[in-house]
This record gives C-alpha cells, structure tokens and sequence, in this order.
C-alpha cells in the first residue's frame, strides 16, 4: 500500500488570520498519527481540509484522491468523528444503523449490532435522549463497523468524563491494533493517546513544528534531570526546555551528542507533554 | 438506487412532523368535520341547485341555504333528513353533468385545503434543508458519509417535490373516498343508486390522474422557485427568510427603474404559485415560459450543488 497522505504545501488563510502556512506532511499506512497542538493551531483546519470540508492552496492527496474533487468516493475508505454531537440529534439508534447500512458500501450492520450490544444505548432512542458519552461511542460503534483505510478523529473525547474517555481509546486500541487501518488523531490531551502513537506532529500557528516517529524520539531528544554542579555544563549544550524539578532543572535537549548528555546523568525520553509544551516554549507559543 | 431511497427516508425521520403527521391530523379533522356535518339534521332548510360556474371553473357551493330561487319550491319537497341525505337528494334530482360539477367542489375543496398546507410544508422546507444541518453542525456527519453533494441536493428536492407530495395524496384521496362513502350511505334504504348518483359523477380517477399529473408539472413549472430555495438555504447563513424573499423582490425593483413593463415580475409571479388546473396545459408546458423556467431553475439548483460541496459547518 502507497502512502496515506501526501501532503504539499498546503495553506489555508480566513481574512488576515493563516490557519495554515504552507504545510508538508507525509502519512504512512498502518501509522497511528497524534495531531497535537494548542488552541487555533490549525488542527481542526487540516483535518477539515484531508475531509474534503473546505479548500485550500497547495497539494493533497489522501489515499490517492484530491479530496477537494473526491469527497464522496474518498468517503467509502476514510471514517470521521469530529467532537461530540455532530450526529444529528433527531436520528434514532437504529436509524443510524439503516442509514449508515443503506448509504456506505462497507458497512456491516451485524458487527455494528453487535458493538452496541456491548454498550448500554438502546436502539430506540433518539441522539437528543443519549449523554454524550454515549453519543460517541454510538459514532464510534458505527465507524467501528466500517472496514476503512483511514481514520480521523478530531478531539473525539473533548468533554467527557474519564471512564467514558479511557473506553474510547481502549476500543479504539483493541478493534483496530491488528488492522492496517492508518488513523490521525487530533487532541489535546496528549497523555491519553501517548501509548497509542506511532507517529506524532505537533502544530503551532499553522505550521508543522514537529514531525516525527515515536521510534525516532529517543534519537533525537533526551531529557536529563541535571544537578545545580552541572547547570553550566547543561546550559552550554542549549536545552530547549529548562524545568525545576525538587531543587535540580529537568532539561530536554534536541540533537545533542548522547555522549555529551550522559555525562550529565542518565538520560530518559521526554514525555509527549514535556516535548509539546517545549516546542511550544520555543516557537514563542504557550508561556 | 438503495442509497438514493435512504436519502428521501432519512428526510422522512427528519420531518416526519409537517411530511407524515400534520396531513394525518388535518385529515382526521376534516374527516370529523364531515362526519359531524353528515349526521347534522338541519331544522328547516330551502335549498337552491345552481350550476353557476365561477371564472376558474369552480362552481359556487349551492348547498346555501338562500331565499328564493325557481328551483327551490321544485326540490321542496325531498327536504327533509341529514345534511348528507338533501345533498344525495339534491344530486338526484340534477343531470349527470351538474351532478358531476357538483361533486368536483366537493373533492377540489379537499384536494384544496391540503394542497394549500403542502405548499408551506414544502417552502419551509426546501428553505432551511440546507441551512439547518450546518448550524447544528451534523453536516460533519452527512458529508462523512460517501454521498455525493448532488445526490444530497437532488434528493431533497425529489423529496419536497415529489415524495411529500404523494403523501398528501393518500390524505386527500383517503379524505375524497370517505367523503363519497359517507353519501353513498344516504342513499341506503332509499330507491336511490350510490354508483349512479354519487361515486360515477364523482370521476374520482380523473381527478386523481388530474392530480399526479400536477404534481409532477409543478415540479418543472415551479423549478425557479424550488431552485431559488435550496440556493438561499445553501448559501445563507441566517435570516434565509429575508434572503428568500430579498432576492425577488429586489429584481422586480431594479426591473421596475429600468423598465414599465413587468416581465420580469409577471414572470417571477407566475413560477412562484404552482398550477392548479389541467386546463390548457400543454401550451403552457410547450411555451417559452416553461423553458425559460427551466433554465434559470436547473441554474439555481446546480449552484445549490456547487454551494453545497463547499459548505462547512457554520
């Protein structure tokens, strides 16, 4: 299978305001892809943009299709769960179920039965009568029944609870650990997901300010809690982020020599939180 | 095709309210109406059998009671009984053809009443159809399933134009059917034939076909309005009433600084109001008006298309 999504150059401005600024990204199949960034970091627009939601300058294709000409066939492999409550509030359980079977060309209405049997929806409510949690899972038992190539979920567990939250990703983890399914998740709550990635991009103001595989983080940067004796030493290897950490500075430094680090102390791989919030520090985002 | 069948049932769970409920509940009332007014024996009643035709071809309901009239004092003599037995007496004494006029009041005041609810179903839906999924954002929803943006705009407006249409239909044609039935039982136990002197008059058939074949005449001849809707629903973001109504308005008045002569207006006018009689329709359906209507409502309807496949949540 070729590459996901091969993005080139895409840029989107509303008025004055560039929600993205000339971005390059490449997904691979299989990969489980953490789009993370502040407020107004332009996730929600470059997911938008892989959706066929709206256009934009720059090159895109998404599993070999430009989805500003493909929306509707590009839609047969590609599933989307935006942040609760973009299920019509009207519909019924059950109706979900004939309109999902009587529209998309992949979807097994048994295992979507057979999913929220394992839930506590009954079939005759209306969207409007579920909690959001369990509006979610009703969306994510509906995709979960859709045999796709790609997966987006834009902040999918953005006001619910903790219980509700760890069983999305955990069903999301155990259906879809032994498929090829590549997915893209947009959130903010980095800790949540962190287990989950193969792949991570951070994005600030509307550009691609990180872009890496988990794997290749521990290569690239190591976080040493560095001793007041050594703060001088450590300082000269220009760490991009400085925290007191009970009287010593935990220090995250990027392309520095491992040997030069393990003077220092034993070197560990920063955190997906500590990293963001690093690189954040650094594009003069986040204070 | 099966795709395309969910689309106008998916609008049916949506407005299952004005598509399915509200005609059920106006004929039910109706139906009461009749069922009362059957049974109602009015005290003393001169009645008059008129055949007065009106201009649009619709006589004049000549079951009023009135003051003086030649064939009044002839019938005098039968009027005794329900509403629904002096209307069954009265048709008796008339020939086929009054019989037949007669009649049709009846079942076009039904056709009527319910055509008149269906067209404001209609324009308030082909209005907001668009409008309503942005605002509550279940466009994200819609548009991640893999429906073309034309087949989500052709259905919407199959389903106003046609689907709904035919529902009305079973409410009036259900409400005409228990209108007969119900003369038809007057003339039990009399000497009197219900085929003859109520149900063959009646041309129920005719005036079904004469129906269907409307509906689907208006869906051409209307096709600037419709278009017009689905457009102002596609593109406005509030206030689609103002923008619906704006539109036209401001072109009778730009037409109107520049020219005295109203075509434009006249026109407009024309494709706003669906036809309601079959009479002289094909030089209608074969005039320059119609191709016109055409054109500018098949434009209106593919912009709606193209608005469509950029619209976003709002």
């Amino acid at each position: 299978m070729s590459t996901v999504i091969e993005a080139q150059g895409m840029s989107k401005s509303y008025g004055n305001f560039n929600a993205l600024d000339d971005i390059s990204f490449a997904v691979q199949p299989g990969s489980i892809v953490g789009l993370i960034g502040p407020n107004g970091a332009g996730k929600t627009t470059t997911l938008k943009a892989l959706l066929g939601l709206i256009q934009f300058d720059g090159d895109l294709s998404v599993l070999g299709a430009d989805p500003r000409k493909e929306r509707h066939s590009l839609m047969e492999s590609l599933c989307f769960i935006a942040d609760v409550g973009v299920l019509p509030r009207w519909l019924k359980v059950s109706n979900a179920l004939d309109y999902a079977a009587g529209v998309h060309p992949k979807f097994n209405r048994q295992r979507a039965e057979e999913i929220l049997a394992a839930t506590n929806i009954p079939m005759n409510k209306r969207v409007k009568q579920l909690s959001k949690g369990m509006v979610t899972q009703l969306h994510l038992s509906l995709v979960m029944a859709i045999d796709v190539e790609l997966l987006i979920l834009d902040e999918p567990t953005l006001g619910l609870d903790i219980l509700y939250r760890k069983s999305f990703y955990e069903s999301l983890l155990n259906d879809y650990c032994d498929k090829q399914t590549s997915i893209i998740i947009s959130t903010h709550q980095v800790e949540e997901i962190e287990s989950l990635l193969t792949h991570l991009l951070f994005i600030d103001k509307g550009k691609i300010i990180l872009d890496s595989a988990m794997d290749d983080l521990a290569s690239q940067y190591g976080e040493v809690l560095v001793s007041p004796d050594d703060w001088v030493r450590a300082e000269a290897l220009a760490p991009i982020y400085s925290r007191d950490l009970l009287g010593k500075k935990a220090m995250i430094f990027e392309d520095a020599a491992a040997a030069d680090l393990a003077v220092l102390g034993d070197v560990s791989v920063p955190s997906v939180a500590d990293l963001f919030v690093a690189k954040m520090r650094n594009n003069g985002g986040v204070k | 095709m099966k795709a395309l069948a969910m689309l106008t049932r998916r609008e049916f769970w949506e407005h299952r309210n004005t598509f399915v409920a509200l005609p059920a509940l106006v004929v039910a009332v109706l139906f009461s109406v009749m069922l009362l007014g059957t049974a109602y024996t009015p005290p003393s009643v001169n009645f008059s059998v008129q055949s007065n035709m009106d201009s649009d071809g619709f006589s004049v309901p000549s079951n009023i009671p009135s003051g003086g009239n030649q064939q009044q004092y002839e019938y005098q003599h039968d009027l005794r009984g329900t509403w629904a037995t002096l209307l069954v007496t009265q048709l008796q004494a008339t020939d086929s053809e009054t019989r037949a006029q007669y009649l049709a009041v009846g079942l076009r005041t039904i056709e009527r009443i319910l055509s008149v609810i269906l067209y404001l179903v209609t324009l308030s839906f082909l209005l907001n159809c668009l409008l309503t999924d942005r605002r509550d954002r279940s466009i994200l929803f819609w548009k991640s399933m893999p429906v073309s943006d034309q087949a989500t705009v052709l259905m919407k407006l199959f389903t106003a134009v046609i689907a709904v249409p035919l529902v009305y239909f079973a409410g009036i044609a259900a409400l005409q059917v228990s209108w007969l039935s119900l003369l038809s039982l007057s003339t039990a136990g009399t000497e009197l034939s219900a085929w003859e002197t109520v149900w063959a008059p009646a041309q129920l058939l005719t005036h079904w076909l004469d129906y269907l074949a409307l509906v689907l005449i208006n869906t051409l001849w209307c096709l600037p309005l419709w278009g017009w809707l689905l457009l102002v629903s596609a593109y406005a973001k509030s206030v689609q009433l103002i923008w619906a109504l704006g539109g036209p308005i401001a072109l009778i008045f730009v037409e109107s600084l520049v020219s005295d002569q109203g075509h434009m207006k006249a026109w407009i006018m024309q494709h706003c109001m669906p036809i309601t009689s079959s009479a002289n329709i094909s030089d209608q359906l074969l005039s320059i008006n119609m191709f016109s209507a055409l054109i500018a409502g098949a434009a209106m309807v593919g912009l709606a298309i193209l608005l469509r496949g950029r619209a976003d949540e709002l």
